[in-house]
């Protein structure tokens, strides 16, 4: 039996998660959209600017939406130096490399953040409250997450589309020789780049503290959402990414409900399957 | 030969046999009254969650017996009859990292490489339930600590000791309680898709049904769910009495959170694991408020000990050592050591096959509480279990009464 509200508010949890999911992922695709390296260690920088978030709560009642602006600074920071640093020159090598490297910064991550923060289940017992709107509930911490990633988003394409480095991001993005035959810095791009998806890394990671609960290595099913996000949305195409996260969202959410939410993940994957072989038929 | 001189002999004789005799005893008395410390020590052998999905109680379980040991060696070890000496206790143990793949590759490197004495299970029923299968193949005797699905006592396996009340029944005193307060009640079960919540929820179903329960809706959630508002969702037009099952931490604060958060309200709502954690109040603060989970230890509890320390002895020594309070996991991984002494002083002998024969007529009564198994399957039957609830921030322990510290809040408040 068909009951419009228990379908209202399918729609509703879909859509909350989903753009949590999408913003999560964006980071990952600008990476890989710019640099052509996956960043392995995705989920790791998520994690750690949730524990970010924790401690900014726990030692002074700061919620996560305000850390968030704190969290974005250390990314955009993390970022800039680590290409500067050491990414730089994995980014020049053959492809495995720099999969080797991400994966290996990964572990130092996620094993810093355990011997840090102890393995402990960690949450942050802010505005577990709900709106409820003729029968549908929405939960406020997950709203505000909702609102944030939108204008956050926002302000992320507009930095792409309207300033200098937006513009040589995406010239770098169309093509590499190209924009530095026009005397783009490509190398400073970069590091530009891997600052700001980092940035965007660490926001959607005090989001995910906002709304669920996390453990050193809450990381891994993070960044395998994020990833079949730009899979499905294109690599380095940010609006699309945001838009796969919300319909992987929608998907798990109705999936859930209608069907039975065992099979969820794998429905979202079926999904993914399909999606690849249509749009890279072909071949070479 | 004439008679004096036979019986000369005779009484030679017997004088010789009685010096021997009366010599070989009085060496063999000497050296059963003084035994030897064995050069060698006794090592017990695992692997176990330093880091991973299952650090919080894996590490909890270690420092439990890290304790263990300490407190065996200073009563001066365990005492082997058969050699008549007493052995130290070592530990030999790897971080599992809460990986199945590792537990294979480093039970097979216990038993064939390090060649430990005894081993113990890692902690949780998917990694127990794999070592199972290395420590079986060469028919070594395994204490599974930290790990109660039914799933690991059912495959025939010989050589396994359990210690963990099974994971069949650890719903059933929350039905119980259901039961009493509640006419017809409905319940729903939900769980992750793992052996242990597995094993949990199919118990709470069959005890349930048998009970006239209704089971409404039996549902599982992904192992790596991020969101549980499908399941939640799916559950709130029903009206159910009682949510019941969960998993282990993150997914179990989740679904506690997002209850709340999609407005469901129960009378009683029961979990697994996480709330025997002061984290789970941390991470939830008010909204803990109600809350039941069973546990299979709580230092309240005043069982009437005839193995090993008391309860305050335990209490103080694990936190002179660790500095932080044990929870159920460090005190069965405790008492696992005392269970393990205790059949090696009824066996008088570390052969794993006469040892786990010994298993089968001990009873014994630890600080953790009795233990006892099955000897068919070597499934724990002996020990109970309590029932906690967070009341105004407090674990308190509602059942069974006789062992309660607080009156059991029911129903569970509103959120």
């Amino acid at each position: 039996m068909f009951n419009p509200e228990i379908f209202f508010q399918v729609l509703v949890n879909g859509l909350l998660m989903g753009a949590v999911y999408g913003i999560a992922a964006v980071g990952l695709s600008l990476i890989w959209g710019v640099l052509g390296v996956v960043n392995l260690a995705h989920g790791s920088f998520i994690i750690l600017a949730a524990y970010i978030a924790y401690v900014f709560f726990s030692a002074a009642g700061a919620p996560p939406i305000l850390t968030s602006p704190v969290a974005v600074a250390i990314g955009f920071a993390v970022g800039y130096l680590l290409y500067k640093g050491v990414g730089r020159r994995v980014v020049s090598l053959d492809p495995s490399t720099s999969l080797l490297f991400f994966f290996g910064l990964s572990l130092l991550l996620s094993n810093s953040i355990l011997n840090i923060w102890g393995p402990d289940v960690r949450g942050i017992p802010w505005l577990i409250q709900s709106l409820e709107l003729g029968g549908t509930r929405i939960p406020l911490a997950r709203l505000i997450a909702l609102v944030s990633t939108i204008i956050s988003f926002l302000l992320l394409y507009t930095l792409l589309q309207r300033t200098y480095y937006g513009k040589a991001i995406r010239a770098v993005v169309a093509n590499r020789v190209g924009a530095a035959s026009v005397g783009i810095d490509v190398d400073n791009v970069f590091a530009i780049s891997m600052g700001i998806a980092l940035g965007i890394t660490f926001f959607s990671g005090t989001m995910i503290s906002l709304v669920n609960p996390f453990t050193p290595s809450s990381g891994d099913g993070y960044l395998m959402y994020s990833f079949a996000s730009v899979v499905l949305g294109g690599v380095g195409n940010i609006i699309g990414t945001l838009l796969a996260g919300i319909f992987m969202g929608l998907v798990e959410s109705l999936v859930g409900v209608y069907f039975t939410q065992s099979i969820s993940p794998a429905v979202a994957f079926i999904i993914l399957v399909i999606v690849i072989m249509v749009r890279y038929r072909g071949g070479r | 030969m004439n008679i004096r001189a036979v019986s000369t002999t005779l009484v030679v004789a017997v004088l010789v046999i009685a010096v021997v005799a009366g010599v070989g005893v009085y060496l063999v008395v000497q050296q059963l009254s003084t035994p030897t410390v064995a050069e060698k020590p006794l090592v017990i052998g695992f692997s176990i969650s330093i880091s991973g999905d299952f650090a919080v109680p894996g590490r909890k379980q270690l420092e439990g017996i890290e304790l263990w040991k300490d407190w065996i060696n200073s009563k001066g070890g365990i005492y082997v009859k058969d050699q008549n000496k007493y052995y130290k206790v070592e530990l030999k143990y790897y971080d599992d990292k809460s990986s199945k793949d590792e537990v294979i590759r480093l039970y097979e490197k216990l038993i064939n490489e390090d060649k430990v004495d005894i081993l113990l299970s890692p902690y949780s029923s998917t990694l127990a339930l794999t070592a199972a299968g290395i420590t079986e193949k060469y028919g070594r005797l395994m204490v599974v600590v930290g790990a109660n699905s039914d799933t690991i006592f059912k495959q025939g396996y010989k050589n396994i000791v359990g210690t963990y009340t099974p994971a069949s029944k650890m719903l059933t005193q929350a039905i119980d309680i259901l039961l009493e307060k509640v006419q017809n009640p409905s319940v729903a079960i939900i769980f992750k898709d793992d052996a242990f919540a597995k094993s949990v929820a199919e118990g709470a179903k069959a005890y349930a049904e048998q009970k006239g329960v209704n089971v409404v809706a039996f549902e599982m959630y992904p192992r790596d769910a991020k969101d549980l508002s499908p399941i939640l969702t799916k559950i709130k037009g029903l009206n159910v009495d009682a949510i019941l099952g969960g998993g282990h931490y993150e997914d179990e604060v989740l679904l506690v959170r997002q209850a709340k958060e999609l407005g469901i309200n129960v009378k009683l709502m029961s979990l697994l694991v996480s709330p025997s954690l002061p984290a789970f109040y941390d991470a939830l603060k008010e909204t803990s408020e109600g809350i039941l989970a069973p546990s299979h230890w709580e230092p309240q509890t005043k069982p009437k000990i005839t193995v090993g320390p008391s309860i305050d002895e335990f209490m103080t020594q694990f936190r002179q050592k660790w500095n932080s309070e044990p929870s159920y996991h460090s005190a069965a991984a405790f008492a696992a050591g005392l269970y393990i002494t205790a059949a090696i002083e009824k066996a008088g002998t570390l052969d794993n096959a006469k040892l786990r024969a010994a298993f089968n007529d001990l009873d014994i009564t630890t600080f953790y509480g009795r233990l006892k198994i099955d000897p068919a399957t070597g499934n724990q039957v002996g020990h109970e279990l309590v029932l906690l609830q967070w009341q105004g921030g407090q674990k308190q322990v509602v059942w069974p009464r006789e062992v309660a510290t607080a009156q059991l809040i029911f129903p569970k408040p509103s959120w």
